[in-house]
């Protein structure tokens, strides 16, 4: 099959250049090569099966790292004002220092951007890739191939950075099939403490691509809580993961929304390589119009004592469609393994989809895990019961809709966030519940 | 700790008791599949010429296909020139008119296997088809069935007494190019059993086919077809089991229902095929394709209980069609040693109304590893379908692994679909509050696993049940006394 | 006020109830009694206008007008209340939220000011004294853990706040402990005025003690079988249900 996206991407990739970190050249070129043995996924693929990507291979891309076509006052009006902290603001791939803010750092933080921020520490370049599957999909040689744009954040030793730090990527919209493909590194050292938001937004209703790949690295007794807030436009094709891998008795929270885009992937997977390592996995959906949304998480407990949480729920309106693959491994060794799993869908149109999957390969007796799925739609006796309170019809729904969404939003501790997803839920997203 | 691994590993291990071999003669082609051994099995069989150009159309479609290679199973790549397609004990004649012309040694050997068949000491109730290797020996019961109306025989006899019901239903369920497995057993099917039940029947006892693979080296390739007509019920028992041998044989059976409009077929399954040694030598691979059709308002439910084979591989399936049709699926497989079993159920709702309900038991011992995988699929056009799924997975042993593969897709915003599942091993506190009650360690492993899988049973008919329990006991049974 | 001639409704495709007429005045406190499964819910339901209970014939009206092809938040707004023998627990949907959502629409049609946050909250904290329930409860989910007591206790408090012109109250008394009963028939009593009605569905004479009738009704297999004053409660309470159904078969036979 002919992909003009992926004949334009392998095709731009020489006329790349973005900084010239010690061996970045060399990455670039091997995963090139990589690539082009691979190529894209494609529905045959077990982890794809419900994913077509036609219409993304259809679409001429172009990656590209610069952009001075919106004006600040725009870009600063799409931040939270409630949130303060560190922040790197990336727009169209390419890092705008004015909006960003990494100064007054505590010790032992480090923010910048990638490609400097690694080649200035050999060890940060050594844990460079480290996360990454050996034999990942398609996506994550041809972010190798683009390597060098995006943010680094190290942490170092039992430094607690209690400020959420941001990282926005914003699509101006403005470039047809612009493409971006950065990566991300995390780094938190023994016992040091961070929080991360990733945002992306789009802004123009030209095509877009995102390819981005986030690798962290949680030392031992180290805690992160990472937010992954997607509110991109329908134009917007978002492949992404999350790659971590936690050492000892390391804590993960993570919370992905998806409030936009077109077609969007996302894998998240953990690797519990300590022991005593726990996470906690919350994700919700909103789709509406032609979205098709689809997230795959993999929890690899390795170790014993480990715990894992998931809570994925989605809503999915019009001829939306989402996708829930979830998969728990328990190796041989990890006794004591408590792992829990859960998605649940609302489906509110006839024309909506949602295909769910959810998986437990356990290889130890000493266990307790279980899954659950369900797909229903709004509970009729509870929208009688708020009709006869004289709660119209659409209103009913509605407030039924948030509610199911909010047992997702209040895992959220930050306030501002909480306030701007339930906000976002409330009128955008769902205007149009029938 | 409570229950070392070893210890369990000895509670759960336990001799196959239906091991022996049957020293009789046979008739057995020399290995190897090609157009003249599917010639070969029809002319043995005098069969229509229609029939021999579908078994030869799914043999070319069958050169087509590849291996499956998705369920979580391991086994060395299997060379299919090297099993014999049909074996049939010599003194079988080309149709038997009573009991009295089937050679004393087969009866002693069903007599061993606990299924005696002459009628007087038979249980009531229950008529038996016994196929052994690639034939049918014997059907019990035939007279009583007649006067019903229900056709219960062998599919050789039915494929010449009832060509024109078989060329309707077979394939209709099951298309020859379905699968692998399905497209060779199209090819080179043997024997099986063929029942009918009249509009408005009630077929007025249990009907039962007992397999037996005897001879070695060769596969056994049954074919099964129920066929429910409108408004009737029937209840169908299947039992197997096969010699000790050290190397592998293979079972391919391919089983098609039809439940026509407001019909219930109910079909029981107790699978004891020969699971390999301790150290995995031998055993069944047993590749089963299973599916029913649900008409209007009719009901198909499947229930198995899978202890034997070496590999099991096996979707008892319904199509839910017909609008109001109901799809249920009761399972327990035990897996031990190094046993594999890779089962589940696909339930498809195609009509509006439709429900299903998946009950999965799952126990894994020794280094065995046992997988669930179903699909639960809702068209766009299905209104208002219901589906509940369960499956536990019990684990006895540190070694061994239990897997949870479901598929779920809902096209339709009025369906309500859940699906529940669970991992656990026996607890520590529920066997010691049973010791401490005075219970032995084995019976108090025992009655946990009878009772995790106490569901499931009692979807069997009594009598299966009964052995059902038993099998799991014996399975349990070992360390003490 | 109210108005039901001859009503005929199927739950499902099953007749339930097979001609009801009954007439409620303004200021009127009617007791529907009978035994379990004649039809007293599925009454209330209907009125309340639920989906799945189907009129197959006669008609309601509400204040003169067609009660039949309004939705259920249609009716609420025109001042029909429920309190549901079995409320709904909603997850998700606090008890403050879902009543200022209930509140404002109703102010919304009879063209009143909606209330504001402050408004609200001052008001529905004074009704929570009034049916002694703690604050706490307010903030959480509409029903969600409550105790079956808690549950009725939520249901007066909704009436107290919607302030509904027919309150009909389904069982609200079955279950409870004497308190909750006082609490329960001082909801009914405080709202009592010359423009309002209430329907009392009940098993027992308790409630009618604190609670007084004007009418009661005996329901029974879909029918009004016996209407009488608040001594045929009594009359009730002291034989059971089974000498109507023998009386009347004595008259039939005549
Ligand atoms: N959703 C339903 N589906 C089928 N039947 C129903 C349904 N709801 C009610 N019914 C049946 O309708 C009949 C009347 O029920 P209803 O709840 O109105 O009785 P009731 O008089 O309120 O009884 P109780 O005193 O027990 O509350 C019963 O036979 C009941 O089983
Ligand atoms: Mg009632």
């Amino acid at each position: 099959m002919s992909s003009p996206a992926l004949d334009s991407l392998l095709a731009a990739q020489p006329n790349w250049i973005a900084g010239d970190g010690s061996d970045l050249a060399a990455r670039r070129s091997a995963g090139l090569e990589q690539l082009r043995l691979q190529g894209l996924p494609t529905l045959r693929d077990e982890d794809w099966r419900y994913t077509s990507l036609k219409i993304l291979e259809k679409q001429r891309l172009q990656p590209i790292h610069q952009s001075d076509v919106v004006s600040n006052e725009t870009l600063e009006s799409t931040f939270l004002s409630d949130l303060s902290g560190p922040r790197l603001v990336f727009v169209d791939g390419c890092l705008v220092p004015e909006l960003s803010a990494t100064q007054n750092l505590p010790d032992g933080v480090r923010i910048g951007e990638l490609t400097d921020t690694v080649t200035a520490d050999v060890s940060l370049c050594a844990a460079l890739g480290s996360c990454l599957p050996a034999q990942g999909h398609g996506f994550i040689p041809l972010n190798e191939a683009y390597l060098g744009k995006g943010a680094c954040i190290h942490i170092g030793r039992n430094v607690h950075l209690e400020q959420p730090v941001q990282l926005y990527y914003i699509n101006s919209g403005t470039v047809a099939g612009a493409a971006v493909l950065p990566r991300n590194l995390l780094v938190l050292e023994e016992g040091a403490e961070a929080v991360v938001l990733e945002r992306y937004i789009g802004l123009g209703d030209a095509v877009s691509f995102t390819d981005v790949q986030t690798e962290v690295c949680l030392g031992a007794n180290a805690g992160l809580q990472h937010y992954l807030l997607q509110e991109e436009t329908q134009a917007a094709f978002h492949i992404g993961g999350l790659y971590v891998r936690q050492y000892q008795d390391s804590r993960l929270v993570s919370h992905v929304i998806h409030l936009g885009g077109r077609l969007v992937r996302r894998d998240l997977d953990v690797r519990l390589c300590g022991t005593g390592a726990t996470c906690e996995l919350n994700g919700l959906y909103v789709g509406t119009g032609r979205q098709h949304i689809d997230n795959h998480t993999v929890v690899h407990h390795e170790q014993p004592q480990g715990t894992s949480k998931q809570l994925y729920k989605g809503m999915l309106d019009d001829r939306s469609r989402a996708v829930f693959h979830g998969r728990v491994v328990v190796s041989e060794g990890a006794s004591k393994t408590d792992a829990q799993q859960n998605n649940r869908n609302l489906l509110l149109s006839k024309f909506a989809e949602v295909d769910s999957k959810p998986q437990l390969e356990i290889y130890n007796d000493d266990v307790k895990c279980s899954h659950g799925a369900a797909v229903g739609q709004l509970d009729t006796d509870a929208l009688f019961y708020l009709r006869s309170r004289a709660i119209d019809k659409a209103l009913a729904r509605r407030i039924l809709t948030v509610a199911f969404a909010r047992e997702v939003v209040e895992k959220i501790p930050l306030p501002a966030l909480r306030k701007h997803i339930t906000e976002q839920l409330e009128s955008s997203l769902l205007r149009g519940l029938h | 700790m409570g229950t070392s691994a070893e210890e369990i590993n000895g509670l759960v291990g336990r001799e196959y008791k239906e091991g022996f071999v049957t020293d009789i003669a046979s008739d057995t082609l020399p290995p190897g599949l090609d157009e003249t051994v599917i010639e070969t099995i029809s002319a043995h069989k005098q069969e229509p010429q229609w029939m021999l150009d579908r078994r030869l159309e799914a043999y070319h479609n069958w050169q087509q296909m590849t291996l499956p290679e998705w369920a979580h199973v391991d086994y060395k790549p299997i060379d299919f020139q090297e099993i014999s397609y049909f074996s049939a004990p010599k003194s079988s004649k080309d149709k038997l008119q009573s009991l009295d012309e089937v050679d004393p040694k087969l009866l002693e050997t069903y007599k061993k296997l606990g299924i005696p068949l002459e009628e007087q000491k038979m249980l009531a109730g229950v008529a038996v088809d016994a196929v052994f290797d690639s034939v049918s020996v014997a059907t019990t019961f035939k007279q009583t069935l007649f006067d019903a109306g229900v056709i219960f025989c062998p599919m050789s006899e039915a494929l010449r007494e009832h060509p024109e019901l078989v060329q309707r239903y077979l394939g209709s369920v099951v298309p020859s190019g379905d699968n692998f497995y399905a497209a060779l057993n199209s090819a080179v099917f043997s024997d099986g059993s063929f029942v009918y039940v009249p509009k408005g029947v009630r077929c007025p006892m249990e009907l039962s086919t007992y397999f037996r693979i005897n001879a070695s080296n060769t596969g056994q390739f049954e074919r099964t077809l129920i066929v429910a007509d409108e408004g009737s019920y029937v209840s169908y028992l299947e039992g197997c089991s096969a010699p000790q041998r050290d190397e592998n044989q293979l079972h391919a059976a391919v089983v098609e229902l039809v439940a026509l409009k407001g019909a219930e077929i109910k079909y029981s399954t107790v699978q004891n095929w020969y699971p390999g040694d301790e150290e995995g030598r031998g055993g069944i691979y047993n590749f089963v394709t299973k599916r029913g059709i649900c008409h209007e308002a009719a009901k198909i439910s499947w229930t198995q209980v899978e202890t034997g084979s070496a590999i099991t591989w096996k979707y008892p399936s319904v199509v839910l069609q017909g609008d109001r049709s109901v799809g249920e699926f009761y399972s327990v497989a035990l897996t031990n040693n190094l046993q594999q079993a890779d089962t589940g159920t696909k339930m498809i709702h195609i009509g509006s109304n439709t429900r299903s309900t998946i009950i999965s038991k799952g126990i894994s011992a020794g280094r065995a590893q046992n997988t669930y995988r179903g699909q639960v699929k809702v068209l766009a056009k299905a209104q208002n379908t219901r589906n509940y799924s369960q499956c536990d997975s019990l684990l006895l042993g540190d070694r061994c692994g239990a897997h949870t593969f479901p598929y779920i897709e809902v096209q339709n915003p009025t369906a309500q679909v859940e699906h529940e599942a669970t991992t656990s091993r026996i607890g520590e506190d529920q066997l010691f509050y049973l010791r401490q009650r005075g219970l032995a360690e084995e019976d108090a492993v025992s009655l946990i696993v009878n009772g995790f899988c106490k569901e499931v049973f009692k979807e069997l008919p009594m009598e299966f049940a009964v052995e059902a329990q038993a099998l799991l006991g014996i399975s349990l049974e070992g360390a003490v006394g | 006020m109210l108005s039901i001639k001859n009503l005929y409704a199927n739950v499902g495709d099953k007749p339930i109830l097979k001609g009801i007429t009954l007439q409620v005045k303004a200021g009127e406190v009617h007791a529907i009694m009978g035994p379990n499964g004649s039809g007293k819910s599925t009454l209330a339901n209907v009125l309340a206008g639920r989906d799945d209970y189907r009129v197959t014939a006669g008609e309601i009206t509400f204040n003169g007008k067609d009660l039949l092809p309004l939705a259920p938040e249609v009716r609420a707004c025109e001042g029909i209340f429920l309190a549901f023998q079995y409320p709904v627990e909603i997850p998700g949907v606090s008890n403050v939220n879902m009543l200022k959502a209930s509140v404002n629409a109703i102010r919304r049609y009879r063209g009143d000011k909606e209330l504001d946050a402050i408004d609200f909250l001052a008001l529905i904290k004074d009704k929570a004294r009034t049916v002694e329930m703690k604050q706490e409860f307010l903030y959480r989910s509409v029903n969600e853990g409550f105790s079956g007591g808690e549950k009725k206790r939520n249901e007066i408090l909704q009436m107290a706040m919607l302030e509904p012109r027919l309150g009909i109250l389904d069982e609200t008394d079955s279950g409870l402990d004497i308190d909750a009963l006082r609490v329960v028939a001082g909801g009914v009593n405080a709202l009592r005025n010359p423009d309002r009605a209430f329907v009392l569905v009940t098993h027992y004479q308790r409630l009618l003690d604190y609670i007084q009738p004007d009418f009661v009704h005996v329901l029974a297999d879909g029918r009004i079988i016996r209407s009488g004053d608040k001594s045929l409660a009594l009359e009730l309470e002291d034989k059971g249900y089974g000498w109507i159904e023998q009386e009347r078969s004595v008259e039939a036979r005549i």
